[in-house]
């Protein structure tokens, strides 16, 4: 086994959850599972129930998105922003925090609170922006808030959450609570100035973060950590594995005090997603299991059966399941209906000020008083 | 009573909630160890320590959206943006993350916090160190907006915002940060958001006209001191302290304005889509038919901030006087 240790993470202690030395390798190497056959930093992780639960929610993840993007493509929901390909970056990331870590996601990272619980048919009711959606109708689909479970609703400003994650995380260690924080986002962020400002501050303050970047191959955000002093790793997005026991040793850094971690996790290239061969009748169907070489979903699959943990049938089994839960939610968002009207007004202060009372008589319908703001 | 200027009422009053909260945390740029650059933030770093009056790097959407994360984790962050003249870099954060957090999570998420920044001009600062953007925050729906005159105000509406559940943009008049003084409770008390205050009644006894004035931060002294040459000549005005721009005490307006029928609104803020466009369009909702002169603006003009004639930028008392006769003998 070769393991190459970053400068940054030669003193990191090893994770305890696996028998492995840490498998992080700053930004020469990629990061795969030998287990998986993969080239490049080999690492063998403990793959215990870990896998299945990981196997289990990458399959639910690309069943769901797959049926939102038929639903955009239906014009039933405003739109969604697939995560077709992603899931192994998503959901090996989310699974390895804790669930008393918070979680600040973007928009593509949806599933984020999914992972953690939040009911399917919350999620399908604040698609469809219905009566039952936790945020009136107010938020765009993907953009679900989970707070119980520690999870911020993804803002539509790429990257702003980013600083924030640092915030949130900053606060807790000077609450002295153990409680760390994961940013998730896609490699466009690194161009922004809160990606700056989140790195540069979280760097400063030793912030218990970690940040996860899904990325193209030549992208090579990982670089942009040693500007900040921050330690990093560049894992194979198609290999669960290798982000979730990534994603643990980065956490286990961030608890330790030894602050932020920029994890890059290089996206597979999926056949039918890019040339967006997902025809109809394959969304119809959740025939989505396979979109090609270097499908995550797959190839964990594959693992878990050569390791007899899991069967091909298992998931097909699995996908039908949510498919199903995906109908009935879907049936009970449109029945719900749209929020009242007077519902534009709530929250927008913890209380309703006189000029918004004002307004939303107006809108109810309540005879104009005649007077103003 | 004790006798403070501005900044020491502010001061008074961060350490005051400190010592009571201890989840206030003051950040910004050298608002530790150095005490801020205008000293409002002067030892609390010394009683407090350096996790709780953070020196931050120099950006002001770094501070902010750091401040928003530390709020919807629980803490009670105030950051300090040094002039508000530097708070664009952090405006996305305010906009789109801090005004809309509750709105957009559906009461899950608030991001409760007190943006403290100086504001105006006259201090010599040119165009980068004078402005005053309120009416760039009173247009966005979910946050609300404060500006003191008087130490006494500053002191109990500081604390009321740090109390409030909403995002409070707390904009502190620079040009009056040691000029005004004045009395000074010691201790905790509030001054209520949302309030405004008669600075000065019009006596309408006599039956010659009158004006009513709506000032806040350095412009209420202005306005103070037009109307006393005004009083010479014989008109009366009665003087509105907003105090809190938004959400506006539009009763307290529209009574004033039935009272006097006549109305200026003074403020440094460029004329055009300024707070006085609102106010005067609220008045006319309000109270048309008791208007007996038109409503008047008496405001920065609508170029950038001077730095050597900002004296003649700014809407002083030699030109609010005119304005005030004009309307009294409209």
């Amino acid at each position: 086994m070769i393991v190459l240790l970053s400068r940054a993470m030669q003193h990191a202690a090893p994770d305890p959850s696996s028998a492995s030395p840490l498998p992080l390798s700053g930004s020469e190497d990629l990061v795969r599972s030998e287990r998986d056959g993969g080239v490049g930093v080999a690492f063998r992780p403990a793959l215990d129930a870990v896998g299945e639960a990981l196997l289990r929610h990458m399959v639910r993840a690309r069943v769901v998105s797959a049926r939102m993007v038929g639903l955009q493509r239906s014009e039933k929901i405003g739109y969604h922003h697939a995560s077709l390909g992603e899931e192994a970056a998503i959901v090996g990331a989310v699974l390895a925090m804790r669930a008393t870590d918070w979680i600040f996601p973007g928009a593509r990272e949806w599933y984020a609170g999914l992972a953690r619980g939040l009911p399917l048919g919350v999620y399908v009711h604040h698609a469809f922006g219905s009566a039952e959606d936790p945020t009136n109708g107010h938020a765009a689909p993907d953009h679900a808030p989970a707070r119980a479970l520690h999870v911020v609703p993804p803002s539509g400003v790429i990257g702003a959450h980013l600083p924030q994650a640092v915030g949130a995380a900053w606060a807790a260690k000077i609450e002295r609570a153990n409680v760390a924080t994961l940013a998730l986002f896609g490699a466009e962020v690194a161009a922004s100035g809160d990606f700056h400002n989140a790195l540069n501050f979280g760097g400063v303050f030793k912030a218990p973060v970690v940040f996860v970047c899904r990325a193209k191959p030549d992208a090579r955000i990982v670089d942009r950590a040693v500007a900040y002093g921050l330690a990093s790793a560049r894992v194979d997005g198609a290999d669960a594995l290798a982000v979730f026991t990534v994603v643990k040793a980065a956490l286990a850094r961030a608890t330790e005090g030894k602050g932020p971690t920029l994890v890059e996790v290089v996206s597979p290239s999926l056949e039918r997603v890019t040339a967006g061969a997902i025809d109809d009748a394959a969304l119809a169907a959740g025939d989505v299991l396979d979109l090609g070489a270097g499908d995550p979903v797959a190839r964990l699959g594959a693992l878990l059966a050569r390791e007899n943990r899991a069967s091909a049938g298992a998931q097909k089994v699995l996908a039908a399941e949510v498919m199903a839960e995906l109908d009935a939610a879907v049936l009970a968002a449109e029945r719900a209906g749209a929020p009242a009207p007077a519902t534009i007004f709530e929250h927008v202060y913890a209380g309703v000020p006189a000029h918004l009372a004002a307004e939303r008589q107006r809108l109810t319908g309540a005879q104009w008083d005649g007077g103003g703001g | 009573m004790a006798q403070m200027n501005l900044v020491q009422a502010i001061n008074d009053a961060l350490k005051l909630e400190m010592k009571r909260d201890p989840r206030v945390v003051v950040l910004g740029e050298d608002v530790g160890r150095v005490g801020g650059v205008f000293r409002v933030t002067q030892g609390l770093w010394d009683e407090f320590g350096d996790e709780r009056v953070v020196d931050t790097p120099l950006s002001e959407g770094g501070i902010l959206g750091t401040a928003i994360g530390m709020a919807l984790y629980g803490l009670r962050p105030v950051p300090e943006i040094q002039f508000a003249d530097f708070i664009y870099p952090g405006y996305d954060q305010i906009v789109s993350e801090l005004a809309k957090m509750r709105w957009r999570s559906g009461g899950e998420y608030s991001a409760k916090m007190v943006v403290r920044t100086p504001v105006g001009g006259g201090i010599r600062g040119g165009l980068y160190h004078s402005q005053s953007p309120e009416s760039l925050f009173i247009h966005v729906a979910g946050l609300k907006v404060v500006c003191p005159a008087s130490p006494y105000d500053a002191k109990g509406l500081l604390l009321a915002a740090l109390r409030d559940p909403d995002p409070v943009l707390f904009f502190e008049p620079k040009r009056i940060y040691r000029a005004a003084r004045g009395d000074v409770p010691e201790g905790d008390y509030t001054v209520e958001l949302g309030k405004a205050r008669i600075v000065r009644e019009a006596d309408r006894t006599s039956g010659e006209p009158a004006v009513t004035i709506l000032a806040w931060g350095a412009m209420l002294y202005e306005a103070v001191a037009a109307a006393e040459k005004a009083a010479e000549q014989g008109i009366e005005s009665e003087i509105v302290d907003l105090r809190t721009l938004w959400p506006v005490d539009i009763d307290t307006i529209a009574a004033s304005v039935e009272k006097t029928g006549r109305v200026i609104v003074v403020h440094e803020a460029p004329k055009t889509c300024g707070f006085g466009a609102e106010l005067i369009a609220l008045i006319n909702e309000r109270c048309f038919l008791s208007l007996e002169a038109p409503p008047v603006r008496v405001a920065g003009f609508d170029t950038p901030f001077p730095y050597t004639l900002e004296m003649d930028y700014l809407p002083l008392a030699h030109r609010i006087l005119p304005a005030i006769v004009q309307t009294a003998k409209y």
